[in-house]
């Protein structure tokens, strides 16, 4: 076997791997979902992608989820910026803040769903406190933190979920990169304000950006967070999808299959997006 | 350190405590608190009833087997699989690398709902339809997506000088993986069948979908219990959900005290 072969067979290998892998799962996944958006297979009318289009709540749904998924990202970023930098230090108070701040790390999305839901319902136990406070008459006084028209639970959840995740990788990138370069900046001159400004936080920020977009991405898609916290009208897309393909009439299949080929596409985006950042991060 | 940069940070690590420790300390409480209902702050009677019921009531214990059945099963299954394609991958050009990485990441990132109503089909073709073998083909493909990516990482800082030298040697393929590659590999191996097996533990729209209702897992029967409104064993079942992850967190993490004890 001479070198060029073999270095043909070994670039071919992995592909067709991939390929045979993830690569024919995905496509007759994604393939099925354009067939039943068309409504070629899966007991769908045909029609379903100009009904979709036209439908407020879809859009609605849409602009639901977007806004979870903007604002819990941006949130738990800011969050493990902010433990970050306040705790960079091996003193025992950054010690305890940095062990306790990623204990819900291993904690599986349905569990924090359901623990923000204790704490936060209107019977939730915050409800009681503040009823025992007399900061509110009763449970039916205390402002709707779940359900609500602005996804407040599912972003709290969220944000206490995600945050432990990208605090890791802030703290990983700190020490790697970050702490060198603040302390090179301090050195020519510069105030404490100036080098985080200037040089911390754009190190952290271009480091995490993948990991960002894919916590974007996996909020997106997530059933189980809405499910538990969400309001049911508008309704959070993967809980639009799951309901119209439990409905019985075969328009809605095709509508189910149409909406989850938009978040399809919209995840396949930030895929590549992630792909981007990682390289430059790299 | 100035007393106002000092107070920030105090009062930062107490809004930090009670953020972060109060959703699990009232999974904990409400798991142990029978009929504990507003305004009561505390429960009046404490009893382990709805762990009790995790292994003794049998639609429970059903869902807890299917789930740990589905997470080994599809843990081993996909570590197998990702492995050799982590490392060919590794070992090729850099287009090759980032196509599959691409791949790997879109079988991550692909909305769990979206995917399921795809592979929903997929697995009604094949005659799978609500059968725990279905569901397990499910789980599969966003697990092989996480592990691969595991394993391209753990191949891009590999050092094949030690393969090398065996090959050199005369051994043939089969006794270098045996010899060589597993036994060096025995971490990243531990790491990806425990990765596999949350991946799966914790998955609930695949399930749900392409298990048509008939696969009851333990994510699902907690979502039931809450629905139904009996939150005493949604909490129970959700902190038995918790568990895995932190004895794999704790185990790792000991590892790692006990790495670095050897590297010293």
């Amino acid at each position: 076997m001479n070198a060029a072969h073999t270095s043909a067979r070994a670039r071919l290998l992995p592909l067709l791997m991939a390929g045979t892998l993830l690569g024919v799962p995905i496509a007759v996944g994604v393939g099925y979902l354009v067939a039943g958006a068309l409504g070629v297979v899966g007991n769908a009318t045909p029609g379903a992608m100009g009904r979709v289009l036209a439908d407020g709540a879809v859009l609605r749904s849409a602009l639901l989820s977007l806004w979870i998924a903007v604002v819990g990202t941006a949130l738990a970023t800011v969050g493990a910026l902010c433990v970050a930098l306040l705790f960079d230090g091996n003193r025992i108070v950054d010690r305890i803040a940095k062990r306790v701040a990623v204990l819900p790390l291993p904690v599986p999305t349905v569990a924090a769903a359901v623990a923000v839901l204790l704490l936060l319902s209107q019977a939730g136990w915050l409800s009681r406190v503040a009823t025992r406070l007399h900061l509110v008459a009763g449970p039916a006084g205390f402002p709707a933190l779940v359900y609500d028209p602005f996804a407040i639970g599912v972003i709290t959840a969220v944000v206490w979920k995600e945050m432990p995740f990208l605090l890791l990788l802030a703290l990983s990138l700190q020490s790697l990169r970050g702490r060198a370069l603040t302390d090179a900046a301090r050195t020519l001159g510069a105030s404490r304000w100036q080098a985080v400004r200037r040089v911390t936080l754009p190190v952290l920020v271009c480091g995490m950006s993948p990991s960002i977009v894919a916590v974007f991405v996996f909020v997106l898609g997530s059933l189980e967070l809405p499910m538990v916290l969400a309001p049911s009208s508008p309704q959070a897309l993967p809980m639009l999808i799951q309901e119209r393909r439990q409905a019985l009439d075969a328009a809605s299949h095709g509508e189910a299959y149409v909406i989850a080929l938009l978040a399809t596409v919209l995840a396949l985006l930030a895929a590549v997006a992630h792909e981007r950042l990682r390289d430059d991060a790299a | 350190m100035s007393a106002r940069t000092s107070l920030v940070r105090t009062l930062s690590l107490v809004a930090l405590l009670l953020f972060v420790t109060a959703p699990l300390l009232l999974l904990v409480v409400t798991s142990l608190a029978r009929g504990w209902f507003a305004p009561a702050l505390l429960p009046d009677h404490i009893d382990g009833s709805a762990w009790r019921d995790l292994v003794t009531d049998a639609a429970r214990r059903e869902a807890l087997v299917n789930s740990l059945v589905l997470g080994i099963m599809t843990a081993i299954v996909a570590t197998a699989l990702a492995l050799p394609l982590g490392r060919a991958a590794a070992r090729s050009t850099r287009a090759v690398r980032r196509s599959v990485a691409l791949l790997a990441f879109a079988a991550v990132a692909l909305p769990p709902v979206a995917l399921g109503v795809g592979l929903q089909l997929t697995v009604l073709t094949l005659g799978l339809g609500g059968t725990l073998a279905g569901v397990f083909l499910a789980h599969l493909v966003p697990t092989l997506g996480y592990l691969t990516l595991v394993f391209l990482g753990v191949f891009a800082q590999w050092d094949g000088r030690m393969d090398e030298a065996a090959a050199t040697l005369g051994a043939d393929v089969r006794t270098r993986w045996r010899l060589v590659l597993l036994p060096l590999l025995r971490r990243p191996i531990a790491d990806a069948l425990a990765l596999g097996f949350l991946v799966s533990w914790a998955q609930v729209a695949l399930t749900l979908l392409v298990g048509g209702g008939a696969v009851r897992t333990l994510p699902l029967d907690v979502l039931a219990m809450l629905q139904s409104g009996q939150d005493q064993r949604a909490a129970a079942g959700a902190l038995a959900l918790a568990m895995p992850a932190l004895l794999v967190l704790g185990l790792s993490r000991a590892a790692a005290r006990n790495t670095a004890a050897v590297a010293a």
